[in-house]
Parts: structure tokens; sequence; C-alpha cells
């Protein structure tokens, strides 16, 4: 039986895709036998599936997924954590075998992995895999562009690193730590991702990118001399 | 009736050049504000609206948060300055109304239940008012709620069907709608043939009434097709579809 579209194509919600319902991917759901968009995306086949990877849309938590969220509340024995979006994390405290380390404040901005997703809630990694940051520039984006601020292979990722000299915590959130020597390689650094979000879906991007960010860099040497 | 006005010319087209089938001019935008999280604008003839979507995010007050599924919070609002006199800032008893048949109608398309604990939030303002909000705006929010990635199982346009002087015509206009004998908003969600929004203001017979429905549905589906094009324009980063 046919499929009504190919690779790559724009879809939008209701368009039918296929007429076998085996196929359905994500983003996709099953109506009269039929399988249809749920969003606004382009066609992706992968493992013999129909996926939609949505243009834009909220972030839907996934275990083992990282994460960088915000301490939001103290309860006796968990902290809460702002996820952004809808999502509320919670790290258990004083569970005993993954005691942090370290005591947490409001505020505090913490890199971990989300444990359990359910309907109990949302349960993020409270041993060894959490990380506290302490310093940075901390940078949102669309969740749907975390895999190409990531690249193919992390070749997007590894090369703001090289450009801007910076460390990258990459939450699947959409919040993104960037540590960097210093305010001026954070901002270029932030720049650069605030390019991969809105062009992400133009050619050349790499180019692009790496040539933001040395001008930035070399513009403000050049006002400094 | 006001037997003394009259609302078609001598060749039969409607005061303002239209056959009895054809709809106002239509314009519609896609993600024009940059604050919230999904947007839309459409123009239909005169009237201008502009709609906004928030979230999901957390519900708030907590209480009313549900444990299987998010809330859907809409307001459907007209501005001040949307009407001849000044219409009070407040949410008139019209308003209260039209809020909770577009909330209805578009609870039915969103998978609500994807986003457990959460709200959803819609705002439709109404800067230009010229006949057709309702349906002009289930249309834009629809549009809106796509453009932030919310699933949905279709989207859905809106169009009324008037009765003047004895003649079904689509897409009433306000001298229309004023001197006319019956006004019939409907929304549909084409795709998956399912009326999301029907009212039905004065009198029509039962075969006037399935005529409509089909004058309707021919209009929405080319509403249905530019909303589509405009989603897919604003994607593919090309400028948006003007259609008469």
């Amino acid at each position: 039986m046919p499929d009504y579209v190919v690779e790559w194509e724009v879809v939008t919600p209701g368009q039918i895709l296929s007429d076998e319902v085996k196929k359905a991917g994500s983003h996709t759901y099953i109506y009269g036998g039929k399988v249809y968009s749920a969003v606004t995306g382009v066609v992706s086949f992968r493992t013999d599936k129909i996926n939609i990877i949505p243009a834009k849309g909220p972030y839907r938590p996934q275990e083992n997924d990282s994460i960088i969220g915000i301490i939001t509340d103290i309860k006796p024995n968990m902290y809460e954590v702002d996820l952004g979006w809808h999502v509320v994390g919670l790290i258990k405290s004083k569970s005993k075998k993954g005691r942090t380390s370290f005591k947490l404040n409001i505020g505090d901005v913490v890199y971990t992995t989300v444990r359990y997703c359910g309907i109990r809630g949302v349960f993020l990694e409270s041993g060894d895999g959490l990380k506290k940051i302490e310093k940075g520039l901390l940078v949102m984006i669309n969740p749907v562009k975390i895999p190409r601020l990531i690249g193919k292979k992390g070749n997007m990722l590894s090369l703001l690193k090289r450009e801007t000299e910076c460390q990258f915590y990459v939450g699947r959130n959409g919040l993104i730590a960037i540590i960097g020597k210093d305010s001026k390689h954070e901002f270029a650094a932030a720049s650069a991702i605030k390019l991969i979000e809105e062009e992400s879906h133009i050619k050349g991007l790499s180019d692009r990118v790496s040539a933001l960010i040395r001008k930035i860099l070399f513009s403000e040497v050049e006002e400094n001399e | 009736m006001n037997e003394t006005v009259r609302l078609f010319t001598e060749d039969g087209k409607r005061l303002d050049g239209r056959s009895f089938d054809q709809m106002r001019k239509v314009r519609m935008e896609v993600g024009v504000l940059d604050k919230c999280d999904g947007s839309a604008y459409i123009e239909l003839g005169k009237t201008k609206i502009f709609a906004a979507v928030y979230g999901p995010k957390e519900a708030h007050p907590r209480h009313l948060a549900q444990p299987h599924r998010a809330i859907l919070n809409c307001r459907y609002h007209m501005a001040t300055f949307s009407v001849s006199d000044r219409k009070p800032a407040g949410m008139t008893r019209r308003e209260i109304e039209l809020t909770k048949v577009i909330k209805e109608g578009l609870e039915t398309l969103i998978f609500l239940e994807e986003f457990p604990r959460s709200a959803i939030d819609v705002f439709i303002e109404i800067i230009q008012a010229d006949a057709g909000t309702r349906t002009a705006g289930i249309t834009a929010a629809s549009l809106a709620l796509a453009d932030a990635g919310i699933p949905m199982m279709d989207l859905c346009a809106g169009i009324a069907v008037g009765k003047v002087q004895g003649k079904l015509v689509l897409d009433p206009s306000e001298e229309e709608d004023k001197y006319g004998e019956a006004d019939m908003p409907i929304a549909i969600a084409p795709r998956i043939n399912s009326i999301v929004l029907l009212q039905l203001n004065g009198r029509l017979t039962i075969d006037e009434f399935k005529e409509a429905l089909s004058l309707a549905r021919r209009g929405i589906e080319s509403l249905y097709e530019l909303q589509r094009k405009a989603l897919k324009n604003k994607f593919a980063g090309i400028e948006e579809p003007e259609v008469e």
C-alpha cells in the first residue's frame, strides 16, 4: 500500500501519511486505519516507520536524557527542578544510595539525567550523575533544535568548542550552559547557538557559525587595541 | 426583515460585489509574535485577528491541573478599538460565550493527554471586527497551536453562512449579518471530517441547513489549504500567501 509522502517533505497536522498502520512512528497518530501527522515538521523514514521531526515544539522528557534544570523548591526529602515548559523534575536528596555530596539551594543550576519518567512524575539522577553548574552563561533554545546543535556525530558542538574555547553542557530540554574563559567568548558562543536555532534549516550552517564567531571575537579584539 | 434594505444588486451580486458563494479576501500569517510559543494573524476582509499560544506550561492554580491530561485555557477578546463605539475593556457576556465554544472546539482536536499536569493558553485578540470574528478566531487559534508545535489531530477552519433575503450566502458581511434572516458559523476539521463548532442564529429549513453546510464546507476547504500553505511557507522561509 502506498505512502502519501516522501522523505524531507514538510507536513502539517492532519496530513495523511500512509495506509499502513504499522508504519506509524513518532509524532503521528492512527485514525480510521490510516496514519496521519500530528505536528508540523519534516518526514523521516527510519526503521521502516514514518516519523515526523517537528519544526518546533515542547520538551517531552525521556529516560536517560541529559538535562539542565534550575532548583525551584526544596521539600523535606526532595528538590523540585524546573526543566522549562511544563516539566518539573524531582531529585531525591535523602536516598541512601545516591546522596548528593553538596547542598543545593533555590536558583542553583544542575546538570543531570532523567532516571524515571512516567505517571509518578519525572525523577532525576541524584548520585554521581548530578553536577552543579557554578558559573557560566545559560542559554535557552527550542528543544527540537538540540540535535542540530550537536550535529552529526557531534560535529557542530565540537566546532563550537574549537572556535570559542568554551565548555558546553547541553540539556535535551533546550537549556545550554556555556562556561568560557571570559564573557566575550561566552557571548560569541551564545550568539552562535542562537544562529543555529534560527537558521538550522538553511544550508551551509557550519560556515556561517564559524564566520559569526570569528567576527565577534576579532572585532572586539580590534576595539580593545 | 427590513424590506426597505436591499442587500443584492440588480445583477444578483452582493453589495460588495461578491457572488453568493464567494468569501472575502483572506490573508494568513504564522509566527508573527516573538514572545509567545506560537502565533498567527488572519485577515478576513476588514476583520483582523491575532492568536497567540503559550505552553504547555505548569497549570496555575495547581488544583486545576489534571493528572492525566493538560487543561486548555482560552480567551476570545475584542480590543476596545475593534468596533465603531468603544467597547468596554472587560469580558462581555458575548465574549465569555465565544471563549467557551472556541475552547470546546479546540479541545477535541489537541492531544491533551500527552502533557499531563500542564496547561495550554490560547489568546484570540480581535483587533478589528467586521463580521465572522468567531470563525476567523478559531481558524487563527488552530494555526497558532500548530505553530507552537502542539500535537493535534487536524487544523480547523471556520466560516459563517448567512441567509439574506431568502438566499444563502457564504461569509456574510456586517450588513448582511445585521439585516439577514439567519447566520450560521461553522468550524470543521476537514481531514477527520469533524464539525467542531456550529451555531445557528435565526431559522433555516432542513434543506437550507444541508445546503448551508455544503456551502461552508467548500469555503472551509479553501481556508484549510491557505492554512497549510501559511504553515509550510513559514517553515520553508518563504513569503506568506495572499489569495483572493
